[in-house]
């Protein structure tokens, strides 16, 4: 059992060094998403098709979530659900077996447990919440940092490196460490499939009818099967955790719109 | 005993006291808000539907804080 955490395939690509499974794991989620939003509204009716009606509920969601937004609720709608749409996307993905695919460095696994494309997600809402204040407020936002009294200033320009950062680590750190679980459980069977114990295991339980090589290919596949649960258990983490990102993302916007803070 | 096998122990001994020191404080919140969770349900057991998934949204927050030291674990791992 051998643990890499970033790790990456790096190649070239318009003179930029880029990690190559992180990108093209990206551009497969993205691809994804413009695919299914593309068939969505190729034919749209008043009466939506399925696909139409899915992604409607999706948008109503959204709006109603940036109910409390007042100004532009439109806009931080959608902006909250492409970002909402593409982790979840993300870190659906990685739950495909990519394993299976060997590659030099690094792996193909969810985009999102790349530090790179959560923390630029992260900057991203970061100026987003910023533009937003800036445009409700104008130069009257930036007198947030020294409410309710001046010399907490400090603290609360402080928040502002301290949330980007948490937003990003929180979103990569949940995801690898799923990784890394669904791989330690896998290979936990590995510890008790020793030469000794299966060869004890062949001739005094099995009296020799399995072979010792039988006996050690079906003990690993018993216990690939304890990474089950944990990747179920992961399909609801890549939810939440889509769910907590955009969340966060829509208190700080209301938090730089809204008139008490 | 030689540099290099005195820092694999301390790095272990490291590795065993950031997990089990960062994963205390996670399960305890984790804990108070199951708690919380049962005696709202207990009293009200209508506002069941809403409060799991805002329990969900409090416990994946909390235990956010355990993945944190299962990352600093890593990290020190090298």
């Amino acid at each position: 059992m051998d643990l890499k955490i970033g790790e990456h395939l790096i190649g070239n690509l318009f003179g930029l060094n880029v990690h190559l499974d992180t990108l093209i794991t990206l551009w497969a989620a993205m691809g994804l998403i413009l695919l299914f939003a593309l068939l969505s509204v190729i034919k749209i009716n008043i009466i939506p098709n399925k696909l139409q009606a899915v992604f409607e509920k999706i948008v109503t969601i959204f709006i109603g979530l940036t109910k409390d937004l007042k100004q532009n609720q439109g806009s931080s709608a959608l902006v909250l659900m492409c970002i909402f749409l593409l982790i979840i996307t993300s870190n659906l993905l990685g739950q495909l077996p990519f394993k299976l695919i060997h590659l030099q460095e690094g792996e193909f696994a969810s985009p999102t447990n790349d530090i790179n494309v959560t923390a630029a997600l992260a900057v991203f809402v970061l100026i987003y919440y910023f533009y937003k204040g800036l445009k409700a407020k104008g130069l009257s936002y930036f007198k947030h940092y020294i409410k309710p009294v001046w010399f907490i200033a400090p603290i609360n320009i402080l928040e502002d490196v301290i949330r980007p950062f948490t937003l990003a680590l929180r979103l990569f750190a949940n995801i690898l460490a799923g990784e890394i679980m669904i791989v330690i459980f896998g290979s936990i069977i590995a510890m008790f499939l020793t030469p000794q114990t299966l060869t004890n295991i062949a001739h005094n339980l099995f009296n020799g009818v399995l072979s010792v090589n039988a006996v050690n290919n079906i003990g690993l596949f018993l216990g690939s099967l304890l990474s089950l649960p944990v990747m179920f258990f992961e399909l609801m983490v890549a939810f939440v955790q889509a769910l907590v990102f955009t969340l966060l993302a829509n208190s700080y916007i209301s938090g730089a719109v809204g008139e008490n803070h | 005993m030689d540099t290099t096998a005195l820092v694999d122990c301390f790095k272990y001994l490291a590795m065993g006291i950031a997990i089990g020191l960062g994963v205390l404080g996670p399960g305890l919140g984790i804990g108070l808000a199951t708690k919380a969770l049962l005696e709202s349900v207990a009293r009200q057991p209508e506002t069941t539907g809403v409060l799991t998934g805002l329990f969900l949204l409090g416990a994946a927050l909390a235990e956010t804080c355990a993945i944190y030291a299962f990352v600093v674990v890593f990290i020190i791992k090298g």
